[in-house]
């Protein structure tokens, strides 16, 4: 093992290694900030330059984009309230309301630390446990990605702002346009209109780019006076070490969960991000706080989804199987090169795997300092008038869009659900909710009926197997103890009104 | 004088233009442009990759750059969409493989590969069954006996509904007599094969290039395939034929050009490619990832998309999910 580490070490550090990573951290930064490239698209678009590489530096390189792409895109979700991927979602709920009180950042350095941690102790766990790992991620079977997805989706009714019914119909809209596209258990075409780009529904990106970024533009728009100053005070102080020791238990175990949550195929950087926030929310001294500026709202979210870039390497490591897209990335990049990746690894190319090893610890430093680096420039940056920063951002979000499958189809996507985001925020539904419908919807039907073919059509499936029966129970809880909380202020405030 | 200047100017530029305007087709022979390749697969998929192995070796036997243009979305329809406009010149070409004779059957899109001229096929990436490495089944026979006395039990699986695995699967039960359907469809193949590794599933149709790792290290055992023949890089995996299973499936991939690209030039490209097959590297590549050299003639393979559009489509209307009329 030291042994390996050491191989590992002398892999990554040369000036070829360390200069491609470095270029890999640039560029991994600058495409996970840009609302509408999450860090696959911007790991694909490296990808045919990565053919002339030795097969352990293009994969070192993809590792540091991946690595401060999961970091960067909560710069835009916590200064301007778009989140470019669906992983940086729950972290608007928190970080833009710090922003507005004048601790942005506040909010992007416990970000980076929490990041910073998250992905320290994950890429430690890693190295000792791929293999325990591994037999977590397999026991997950369809009956226990239904259970994962509903626990996800329950997160829903403590979303709504002003009503929780709005979010529930916001979620379930969003569940319905995720209908659009081949049913892939029965092969039949739903909601096509004959158009080909549908064939496959909407694409992720474009309409969760639409509902957060796109709708924000418009709103903020809206409200925005021509040629105004940023108006309020800008502070770019940082987190004080007094306030982060606070937050390092969840820090730590929200690690662990998107560590855990990040190894199953499938799951990702998404989920483990929205659990972290739910669960952060569960335990906390401060429940109410959430989605007001709570640190500990961004600091779970952003921990869990930097650490499940750990977790998505199980997978790779153990089995050559992809965890998520941008892991599916890395193995085309050792595809291109004639390396198989999977357990043969380990025997047949140490120094690739121990290479990925430091390689992704390099990378963490690397998202440090370029995070620390930039914090006090792009909070000056996003005080410049707001006609100006809404029109380039606009900009990006059109190049984005068209860059991620070259096709002017997802700028449209992204229009049309923005000016849907647009009106949904005007009569108080959420927007958030809607994507995390459309997200997690297609996860839910599609494993709930999987899990039906496995079983004979018996639903005892759900409650016979343990981690699910566990999971579906942690969601009813989810999803009713807000509920109840609504319904008792309602009935409270009738009381008073009446008295 | 400045005027003079520019005036002097386009008179170069423009006698430079009309040399090559007026020089004969004859001199600069075909290939004169850059060659592009489209393809429905992302980055790092199957169609993709073929393209960028054929990449180099092509570039410098055509003496062109080659391009590869991924325009994925639409299960392949985007791209088809795209392939169709292209200028028929011979220089713009589309990677395709058997799903685009499948998938429009089942999508009801408007294009499908055989609406294409036909350039050559490169590659075969032949069917398999498997089994977990600690499983008892040594071929499709015994699964499919234990299947018989365990229906409930015993799962077969593959990618979504509509792909090549769920139609061998469907000829497959159909064969052994078994009446129930009850394939389990996956997403993608890192789903299926997580489920087949945990015990979710006990048998998957595959393709033997996406589990070599797996394979080599016994995770996986391979325990029938779906060629005419054994494969001579997998000796003793017995094929469905040998034990009466009268099923044949291979998925390939090859290169059409877009309907009205003259046929001596589909012939000259089709030469170009077939050599660049033959270059060390390409070899080497096909043999890793588990393909075999799938070569047919333009004649043969255009011939061969029209009959397995015909024979797909009455498949695809057995199993009760075509919708193209």
């Amino acid at each position: 093992m030291v042994e390996n580490l050491l191989l590992g070490f002398r892999e990554a550090i040369s000036w070829q290694s360390l200069g491609l990573m470095v270029l890999g951290s640039v560029w991994g930064f600058i495409g996970g900030a840009l609302p509408g490239i999450q860090a696959s698209t911007a790991m694909a678009l490296i990808l045919p330059l990565t053919w002339s590489m030795p097969p352990s530096g293009a994969l070192m390189m993809l590792a540091a984009i991946y690595v401060s792409a999961e970091y960067s895109h909560s710069v835009p979700a916590i200064l301007i309230r778009t989140p470019g991927t669906s992983a940086a979602l729950v972290t608007t709920f928190d970080g833009y309301p710090l922003h507005q009180q004048g601790k942005g950042g506040k909010a992007l350095s416990i970000s980076l630390y929490g990041g910073f941690v998250g992905q320290l102790i994950g890429n430690s766990l890693l190295i000792v446990m791929v293999i325990p790992l591994s037999r977590i991620a397999l026991a997950f079977g369809p009956p226990e990605f239904f259970a994962l997805a509903v626990f996800g989706l329950t997160l829903v009714s403590s979303l709504g702002e002003k009503s929780v019914i709005k979010a529930l119909v916001s979620s379930a809209l969003g569940v319905a346009f995720a209908t659009v596209g081949l049913d892939p258990l029965s092969g039949t075409l739903r909601f096509g209109f004959g158009v080909s780009h549908l064939v496959d529904g909407f694409e992720t990106v474009a309409v969760l780019v639409g509902l957060l970024a796109v709708s924000e533009i418009f709103i903020q728009a809206r409200d925005a006076r021509p040629i105004t100053k940023f108006k309020g005070s800008i502070s770019t102080k940082l987190v004080t070490w007094g306030e982060f020791k606070k937050l390092l238990p969840l820090i730590s175990w929200t690690s662990l969960l998107g560590l855990f949550i990040g190894a199953l195929p499938g799951a990702g950087a998404t989920i483990a991000s929205l659990v972290a926030y739910s669960e952060a929310k569960r335990w906390s001294k401060h429940p109410d706080m959430f989605g007001k500026g709570s640190y500990e709202g961004v600091a779970a979210p952003e921990t869990a989804n930097n650490s499940a870039i750990s977790g998505a390497m199980v997978p790779l490591l153990a089995f050559g199987i992809p965890g998520s897209g941008s892991a599916a990335i890395m193995i085309a990049a050792l595809m291109l090169h004639g390396v198989t990746p999977g357990p043969m690894l380990f025997i047949k190319n140490p120094e690739i795997v121990y290479g990925l090893f430091v390689a992704l610890f390099i990378a963490t430093f690397m998202m440090l300092a370029m995070g620390l680096a930039s914090i006090r420039p792009l909070i000056k940056l996003v005080s410049v008038p707001k006609p100006i920063l809404l029109g380039c951002i606009m900009a990006l979000v059109f190049v984005g869009m068209y860059t991620h499958n070259a096709s002017l189809f997802n700028v449209g996507t992204a229009l049309a659900f923005g000016l849907i985001g647009y009106l949904m925020h005007r009569y108080d539904f959420s927007p958030a909710a809607c994507v995390l419908g459309f997200v997690l919807g297609p996860m839910v039907e599609i494993s709930f009926r999987r899990s039906l073919i496995i079983s004979n059509d018996s639903l005892a499936v759900f409650v016979q197997r343990p981690i699910s029966l566990v999971l579906l129970v942690l969601a009813a809880l989810t999803f009713i103890v807000p509920l109840i909380r609504f319904f008792r202020d309602f009935m409270r405030t009738r009381k008073n009104v009446s008295a | 004088m400045r005027r003079g200047m520019k005036g002097m100017n386009l008179l170069v530029v423009l006698l430079v233009v009309g040399v090559f305007v007026v020089t004969p087709a004859s001199v600069k022979a075909f290939p004169n442009k850059p060659i592009s390749l489209v393809t429905w697969s992302s980055p790092g998929g199957g169609g993709d990759v073929l393209g960028r192995n054929l990449q180099r070796p092509l570039s410098k036997i055509a003496g062109q750059r080659v391009i590869i243009v991924n325009k994925p979305g639409g299960s392949g329809a985007v791209a088809m969409e795209y392939a169709e406009k292209m200028k028929p010149d011979g220089h713009q070409l589309l990677i395709v493989t058997l799903s685009g004779i499948i998938t429009p059957h089942v999508a009801g899109t408007r294009l499908s590969v055989a609406d294409f001229k036909g350039l050559i096929r490169v590659q075969l990436d032949p069917e398999v069954l498997m089994v977990r490495g600690d499983s008892p089944y040594k071929n499709a026979k015994d699964a499919i006996e234990a299947k018989k006395a365990d229906p409930g039990g015993i799962k077969f699986a593959g990618a979504f509904l509509g792909n090549l695995d769920s139609l061998l699967c469907y000829q497959l039960f159909k064969a052994a007599g078994i009446e129930k359907y009850d394939y389990v469809p996956f997403s993608g193949g890192g789903e299926a094969m997580t489920a087949l590794l945990g015990g979710h599933v006990q048998v998957l149709f595959g393709n033997p290039s996406e589990v070599a790792p797996q394979v080599e290290s016994g995770q996986i055992r391979l325990i029938s395939i779906a060629t005419p023949e054994r494969l001579p890089g997998l000796p003793n995996v017995p094929t469905l034929k040998e034990q009466g299973y009268d099923i044949e499936g291979v998925l390939w991939r090859g290169i059409v050009a877009p309907p009205g690209t003259p046929d001596d030039r589909i012939m000259i490209m089709n030469q170009l490619v077939k050599t660049a097959m033959q270059d060390p590297e390409f070899v080497k590549y096909t043999e890793r990832s588990q393909l075999s050299d799938g070569y047919l003639t333009p004649e043969q393979f255009h011939n061969n998309n029209q009959k397995q559009y015909k024979a797909y489509g009455e498949i695809i209307e057995k199993m009760g999910i075509r919708k193209k009329k």
